[in-house]
């Protein structure tokens, strides 16, 4: 190979190795910034803190959850809430325990709700789709 | 130039550059690692939520819901959130209140509360002195007829093997 074949061939590998790595960088920040997992481990802390406040809370009360979520199911039961993306492994759901006092129970179910409240009514956690004036 | 001194500059420069690679090689790994490593626990500092919040949340219940220590009055049924019944301040209501699991309960919150100046303490069931932080509330203190004031601390304790604040031996 003479002098000006070999130093082109060089300057673009240079050229492929830079593009690569730059893709590289770029394509995992973006990935990152876009995470779907980081969306829904907010969420279930999110609902997780709110049944903390709402049982601390005395008498009855409605909070309705500020953000629209009907990208996900979600499960309230007794010890615990989960955020589901829809159809995706059990492993995979995001799930958040928590400790009620003797007497106080959760439950229920919501899919793909744009807002979601979370209720306090006689000593019961509801998990449930707002009405139309909350 | 010959065409000796040609071949010898095109050789040169074809080592030139692969040394120029070699160092250029070893700095892009470098640079890379560097990059990874910062991006790395970004999932977890997005997600992060203060331990604090967390405690504090959960122990609202303390001092605000009749089932844990505030005071109801027994006539009318009316709670008064931040007053705490003394008669009421023992295991037995902690452990309906708040209750860890039996066998992981020491990974979730635990907590100690005391009575600044009642000088009086209870503690949930898995609490093993390894507190991370302490909470101060301003609270009163229902004792027979009188009402006096006094600071609650909420010593708390999470999970102690991940915080090793307690040493297994």
């Amino acid at each position: 190979m003479n002098k000006k074949a070999s130093s082109i061939v060089l300057a673009i590998g240079e050229v492929i190795v830079l593009v690569t790595v730059m893709w590289m960088v770029i394509a995992y920040a973006e990935r990152l910034a876009n995470s779907e997992r980081v969306a829904k481990v907010s969420t279930a802390d999110n609902f997780m803190l709110m049944i903390n406040t709402l049982v601390g809370t005395p008498g009855e009360a409605v909070v309705a959850y500020p953000h629209n979520i009907s990208r996900y199911n979600m499960i309230l039961n007794q010890d615990s809430i989960s955020v589901i993306s829809p159809g995706e492994d059990k492993s995979l759901w995001e799930v958040r325990k928590f400790n009620l006092p003797q007497g106080y129970g959760g439950e229920g179910v919501v899919q793909s709700k744009e807002k979601v409240c979370l209720e306090k009514k006689n000593k019961k956690i509801l998990l449930r789709e707002c009405h139309a004036d909350e | 130039m010959n065409k000796k001194g040609e071949a010898e500059g095109g050789a040169y420069d074809v080592a030139r550059k692969s040394v120029y690679w070699m160092v250029a090689g070893v700095m892009l790994v470098i640079a890379i690692l560097i990059y990874a490593y910062f991006l790395s626990g970004m999932d977890a500092r997005l997600n992060y939520t203060p331990e604090k919040l967390k405690a504090e949340t959960i122990s609202l219940r303390f001092t605000n819901i009749p089932e844990c220590f505030a005071y109801q009055d027994s006539e009318t049924g009316r709670v008064y959130p931040g007053i705490i019944d003394l008669s009421k301040f023992n295991s037995q209501t902690m452990d309906q209140c708040y209750h860890t699991g039996e066998e992981k309960g020491y990974e979730e919150y635990n907590f100690r509360l005391s009575l600044q100046d009642t000088q009086q303490e209870v503690m949930t069931n898995r609490y093993f002195h390894g507190d991370q932080f302490t909470l101060f509330r301003d609270v009163l203190i229902k004792k027979g007829e009188m009402i006096i004031p006094d600071t609650l601390l909420i010593y708390v304790q999470a999970d102690i093997f991940t915080h090793n604040t307690v040493t297994v031996t």
